[in-house]
């Protein structure tokens, strides 16, 4: 049973305003991929929470699946301008893995997602921590297949889709920003879609 | 569902729960609003009481402007409603009596709270270890859960913003001589708890370092 809050609309406000501006809405799930798409094996697949954290750890398969998932049903932005209202995403929150990991450093203000080819983002800690992130295995009640990013993403809502880097490997936290795949090839540093931070400043778009 | 006013801004909620819960100083609850169309929206906040079993949560929540979780909580949401709260969650911003090592807590604003929480738990506990707790607080009327800490001797509150004219207390923001007196005030050197939003978190733990804290004593929590 899920409790409905009377009056609760969230961010964007009523239906009318919960399009971000710039995007249009989809019902279906478009793939956006740059280069092949890598088919990851679950058993040897892994997950590193390591740099300024206070004990480092890598999780296999089973011993991720065994943490407390959390469930949250939210609306996606793609930069490549489409929305997604509503989908139930599944998956571990980035604030239990940390504590998995001992616990952030005092130094650590940026992540540095890496996905199995080696592509990376970057994020700072604030929008990672309290419950805004996780690492999710499950999208509309089925697991992510791997072109939407399977067998795990990270996912980040209320940022462009870009920063829920797809087949997610390694999590490192870091006390300076390093610009990502995207970030350095003319996509914003950050990508809030309420404010369509789309493109860097001086990408000459 | 009840309320209690702390200050202009924040109150203080308990929620009736459907089974006993119970909590360590320093932990966290997610409470998860959900809009009539499915949208949800979640965020955390720290248990105010550390847990006894009871059939109750208790949260202390900041009204922050524009937010999108706490105005509904503080405005909209009436006894008699429900919302759904998960927990309790960490297990690394978290005090127990079996902690020997001082402790020196500084929270800003509302990241007082979990630090309030540990705080009285130390003082209701056997611990013997000393544990002093720096608050940085806008204003006088903003200063949360002021019975248990305007009187303690082990609190020390500065008001950044105004203060009133008999205030005795610290004022400004927290400075590195700040915290180097009350760190250099323990016993033994203590581990840090620091809590509050981001920069804040940042500027005392770059202040801390230096005042010859090493990082592997200090334990943040950000608010965003
Ligand atoms: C582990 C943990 C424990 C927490 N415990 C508590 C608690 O006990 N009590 C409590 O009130 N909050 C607590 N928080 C913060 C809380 O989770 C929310 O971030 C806060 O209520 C704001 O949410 P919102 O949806 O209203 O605002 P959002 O829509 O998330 O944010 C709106 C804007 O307000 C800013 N902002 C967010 N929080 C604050 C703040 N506290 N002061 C000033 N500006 C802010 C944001 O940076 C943003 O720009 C805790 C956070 C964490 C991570």
């Amino acid at each position: 049973m899920s409790i409905v809050n009377k009056g609760f609309v969230g961010k964007g406000g009523a239906d009318s305003k919960r399009l971000p501006p710039g995007q249009s809405q989809v019902t279906s799930w478009p793939v956006l991929t740059y280069g092949p798409t890598p088919h990851v094996d679950t058993k040897t697949w892994t997950l590193t929470i390591d740099g300024a954290v206070n004990k480092p750890i890598t999780l296999n398969w089973d011993e991720f699946n065994e943490l407390a998932m959390t469930r949250l049903t939210t609306d996606i932005h793609c930069v490549t301008r489409w929305s997604r209202f509503g989908m139930p995403w599944d998956g571990v929150s980035l604030d239990d893995l940390i504590g998995l990991a001992g616990g952030l450093a005092p130094d650590a203000k940026f992540l540095i997602a890496s996905t199995v080819e080696g592509y990376t983002t970057n994020l700072p800690v604030r929008d990672v921590v309290n419950n805004q992130a996780m690492v999710a295995t499950h999208a509309d009640g089925e697991p992510l297949t791997p072109e939407h990013g399977g067998p795990a993403r990270l996912f980040i809502p209320h940022l462009y889709f870009w920063k829920s880097a797809k087949w997610i490997q390694r999590l490192t936290f870091t006390k300076e920003d390093h610009p990502g795949f995207w970030e350095v090839n003319g996509y914003h540093n950050y990508g809030d879609p309420w404010k369509e931070e789309r493109y860097s400043d001086d990408a000459g778009w | 569902m009840s309320v209690t006013e702390e200050s202009p801004t924040v109150k203080t909620f308990v929620f009736k729960t459907p089974h006993p819960i119970t909590n360590i100083a320093g932990q966290h609850y997610e409470l998860r609003l959900t809009a009539e169309n499915g949208y949800q929206a979640a965020r955390l906040y720290s248990a105010v009481v550390t847990g006894t079993g009871k059939e109750e949560v208790t949260l202390t929540i900041m009204n922050v402007k524009n937010g999108e979780v706490s105005p509904y909580i503080s405005e909209d949401l009436k006894v008699g409603d429900e919302v759904e709260i998960r927990g309790p969650f960490g297990k690394f911003f978290i005090w127990t009596g079996e902690e020997y090592r001082p402790v020196f807590l500084v929270g800003g604003g509302s990241g007082v709270v979990p630090l309030h929480a540990i705080f009285t738990a130390h003082r209701d506990s056997k611990s013997k270890a000393e544990m002093k707790l720096l608050y940085s607080s806008h204003t006088y009327e903003e200063i949360l859960y002021k019975d248990d800490f305007l009187s303690s001797p082990d609190v020390a509150v500065t008001l950044t913003r105004n203060a009133p004219e008999d205030w005795e207390g610290l004022t400004g923001r927290v400075t590195k001589d700040m915290l180097g007196a009350i760190v250099d005030s323990f016993e033994a050197q203590p581990i840090c708890y620091v809590c509050g939003m981001s920069l804040f978190v940042d500027a005392i733990t770059e202040a801390l370092q230096v005042a010859g804290i090493p990082s592997t004593s200090i334990k943040t929590e950000r608010f965003g």
